[in-house]
C-alpha cells in the first residue's frame, strides 16, 4: 500500500486529492454521499464577509469538453459559514482550508479574521483570480505588487496554511507565483478558471447573463498542466495542480509535472463521489507500478 | 439522493421525437415524490460533458422501477434515445423537492406544455391512490398530436382533461393557455390550485392568468443545471423576497416547483 500522505508547510493532508473551491459547496454537503474526511482537503465554496447573492441567470453554459460559468461569487458570507457549517466540518473530521475574497484588501482581511476565531481550519486559499469580480474592472491576481501586499497582509494574521489560487489569464504567470512566494505564502494553486464566452446564435445574445464566464473541465486540463510546469520550474514553492483532471491518470500527470497536490473541480458534477475515488485509483497506480510514495511523483518529470 | 447504476427494463418511442425509458432501482422508486427528476450520465465519455436532469414521470412500486418521458433534442437526450434495455445507466436521484402536495387544492389544475407533462402522470396516480378527495383538471397543450404522447395514460386519472394543439390535430385549435382561460370561471378561486410546467413563456402566460383570477401557481422550472444537487449555484432562478430584494434560488436543491408570485423571470430561457 502505498504511502499517500503528502506535507505543505508543516501540514500534512491524508492524500493529495482536494475539491475545488466552488464545485463542492461548503464540503458538509458531500457527507451524504462520502466520509469527507478521506479526502485531502476541502477547499471551501469562497467566502466573503457579507453573502453575496451572485449574477443573474443564466449562469452556465456547456461546452465542448467543459462548462461556461458566471455564478458571480454567490455564498452564504462568513459568519453564517462559522454557524451553520464549520460545526459539521468539525464533526466530520474533515481537512478544510477556507477559500476567502473580499472586493478590496480590506474585504480578505475581514474574512480571514473571522475564520482565526474558529477551531479546525487548515487554512485559507485566497481567491486572487474569480474573473467574474468587477472590482475596477481587474482582478488581484494579475498585478503582482497587490499579489505580494495581500498574502504578506494576510501572512502576518495566521499560522494556519496561506495559499494563494493564481488566475491563467495573465501574460506571464511567474511574477505572480513569484510575488506570492515573496508575500510569504505556504503554496500556490493554479489555474483558476479561463476567462471565455459563449454566444446563441438563435437569439444573437450571449450565452451567460454575465457576458463572459470562468470555463473549466477537460477542456482547460493542457494549460493548467503547463502553467503547472511553468512555475514549478522557476519557483521553489509547493504546488496544487488544478485544471480539468477527471481521474487518476490527469491527477498523477499534475504531481509529475510538478504538482504537490491537485484539486477536483468540474469532475464533481459529473461523479460527486471523484474526489474519493481518484485518490483511491492513484493508490492503485502506485500499488501497481511499485511506488512506495506518492510524494515521489512530485516533479519526476523526464525532459 | 443516492448515485445507482440502473438497467434499462424498458423504452419505448413515440412519434414526435419522444422516449420513454424505465429503469430499475428500487431506491429511487421508494423515495420518488411527484415533480422530482434525476440527473443522468448519459454518455460516460464526454459529449456531453454535463448529467442531464429528467423529470421523473411515473413511478411503479410493485416493480420498483422508475419511467422517464424524454423529448429527444441534444447529443444528451441522443444518447438516451440511443440506450437499450438491458444496458447501465449512472443516475443520481431523486433530486429537487417536487410539488408540495399540501399546496393540492379540492380544485387542483394541472396545465401542462409539451415535455411539461410529464411530472404530472405520477402527480395524478399519487393523488388517485390517496385519500384527500381532489379533483384534478388536466390542461395538455402542445404543436400537434405527437407532443401529447401520454395522454391516454391519465386515463382515469383526473376528474377532466382537455387538449389544445396549435395545429388542431388533436383537442380544441389554439394554445392550452386560452383552454385553460376560458374555464377559470368554473372554479371557485379559494377552492383551486394550478401546477404547471411547460416552456418559459406558456407558464409565464399562465401565471398572469392564474394572477388575475386570485389563484395560486405554482411552476416547475427547468434550467441548464451542474451538478444537480445543489453545489455549484448555476441552475439559480431570480426570486424577490418578502422585501422585494432579489435572491437567487437553486433550481435543483430548492426547487424545481416555485411560487410563480415570487419568480422575477429574469434570464430563463
Amino acid at each position: 500500500m502505498a504511502d499517500m500522505r503528502v506535507k505543505i508547510g508543516e501540514y500534512e493532508f491524508v492524500n493529495p486529492v482536494g475539491a475545488a473551491s466552488g464545485t463542492f459547496a461548503y464540503g458538509i454537503e458531500y457527507q451524504e454521499f462520502f466520509d469527507i474526511s478521506k479526502i485531502g482537503a476541502v477547499f471551501t465554496k469562497g467566502l466573503s464577509y457579507e453573502p453575496i447573492i451572485g449574477n443573474a441567470p443564466p449562469r452556465l453554459h456547456e461546452t465542448a469538453s467543459g462548462l461556461l460559468n458566471s455564478i458571480g461569487l454567490q455564498n452564504i458570507g462568513v459568519e453564517a459559514f462559522c454557524a451553520e457549517k464549520m460545526p459539521l466540518l468539525r464533526e466530520a473530521n474533515a481537512t478544510v482550508i477556507a477559500n476567502v475574497f473580499g472586493s478590496d484588501a480590506d474585504g480578505y482581511k475581514r474574512v480571514v479574521d473571522r475564520l482565526e476565531r474558529e477551531d479546525g481550519l487548515a487554512g485559507y486559499e485566497l481567491n486572487l483570480s474569480c474573473p467574474n469580480v468587477k472590482a475596477g474592472g481587474i482582478s488581484f491576481g494579475t498585478d503582482p505588487k497587490i499579489v505580494r501586499a495581500l498574502t504578506a497582509q494576510i501572512r502576518s494574521m495566521t499560522k494556519r496554511l496561506v495559499i494563494v489560487k493564481l488566475t491563467p489569464n495573465v501574460t506571464d504567470i511567474i511574477p505572480i507565483a513569484q510575488a506570492a512566494k515573496d508575500g510569504g505564502a505556504d503554496a500556490i494553486s493554479a489555474v483558476n478558471t479561463l476567462l471565455g464566452m459563449a454566444v446563441d446564435l438563435k437569439k444573437r445574445r450571449p450565452a451567460l447573463a454575465n457576458v463572459y464566464g470562468g470555463l473549466s473541465g477537460p477542456a482547460i486540463k493542457p494549460v493548467a498542466l503547463r502553467v503547472i510546469h511553468q512555475i514549478y520550474q522557476k519557483i521553489d514553492l509547493p504546488l496544487i495542480g488544478i485544471g480539468g483532471i477527471r481521474d487518476a491518470k490527469d491527477a498523477l500527470e499534475f504531481m509529475v509535472a510538478g504538482a504537490t497536490m491537485v484539486q477536483i473541480g468540474a469532475q464533481n458534477y459529473r461523479d460527486p463521489f471523484s474526489t474519493l475515488n481518484i485518490a483511491r485509483d492513484m493508490e492503485k497506480y502506485l500499488d501497481d507500478h511499485k511506488i512506495p510514495s506518492v510524494a515521489e511523483m512530485t516533479g519526476s518529470l523526464i525532459s | 439522493m443516492k448515485k445507482v447504476i440502473a438497467k434499462v427494463v424498458s423504452r419505448r418511442l413515440f412519434d414526435g421525437g419522444y422516449l420513454r425509458l424505465q429503469f430499475e432501482s428500487d431506491e429511487i422508486a421508494h423515495a420518488a415524490k411527484p415533480g422530482q427528476f434525476v440527473n443522468i450520465l448519459t454518455n460516460p465519455s464526454l459529449k456531453p460533458y454535463l448529467r442531464r436532469p429528467i423529470s421523473i414521470e411515473d413511478v411503479d412500486n410493485d416493480k420498483k422501477t422508475v419511467s422517464l418521458l424524454i423529448k429527444v433534442v441534444g447529443p444528451g437526450t441522443q444518447s438516451l434515445e440511443s440506450a437499450q434495455v438491458g444496458d447501465q445507466l449512472d443516475i443520481l436521484g431523486p433530486l429537487g423537492n417536487g410539488f408540495d402536495m399540501d399546496s393540492l387544492a379540492p380544485n387542483t389544475l394541472l396545465v401542462a406544455g409539451g415535455i411539461g407533462v410529464a411530472p404530472f402522470l405520477y402527480l395524478s396516480r399519487t393523488v388517485a391512490g390517496g385519500s384527500k378527495e381532489i379533483f384534478l383538471h388536466l390542461y395538455a397543450g402542445g404543436a400537434s398530436k405527437a407532443d401529447l404522447p401520454s395522454w391516454d395514460d391519465f386515463h382515469g386519472l383526473t376528474a377532466t382533461r382537455k387538449a389544445a394543439t396549435e395545429d388542431g390535430s388533436f383537442g380544441k385549435k389554439g394554445l392550452v393557455t386560452d383552454v385553460l382561460k376560458n374555464d377559470l370561471g368554473k372554479f371557485d378561486p379559494k377552492q383551486t390550485t394550478i401546477f404547471c410546467c411547460g416552456p418559459t413563456p406558456m407558464m409565464k402566460a399562465v401565471f398572469d392568468i392564474a394572477i388575475g383570477c386570485g389563484i395560486p401557481c405554482f411552476v416547475s422550472l427547468e434550467t441548464t443545471m451542474g451538478c444537480g444537487i445543489g453545489s455549484c449555484l448555476g441552475c439559480v432562478a431570480q426570486i424577490k423576497d418578502q422585501d422585494d430584494a432579489i435572491d437567487h434560488l437553486r433550481v435543483c436543491k430548492d426547487g424545481p416547483v416555485f411560487d410563480a408570485s415570487r419568480l422575477t423571470w429574469e434570464g430563463m430561457r
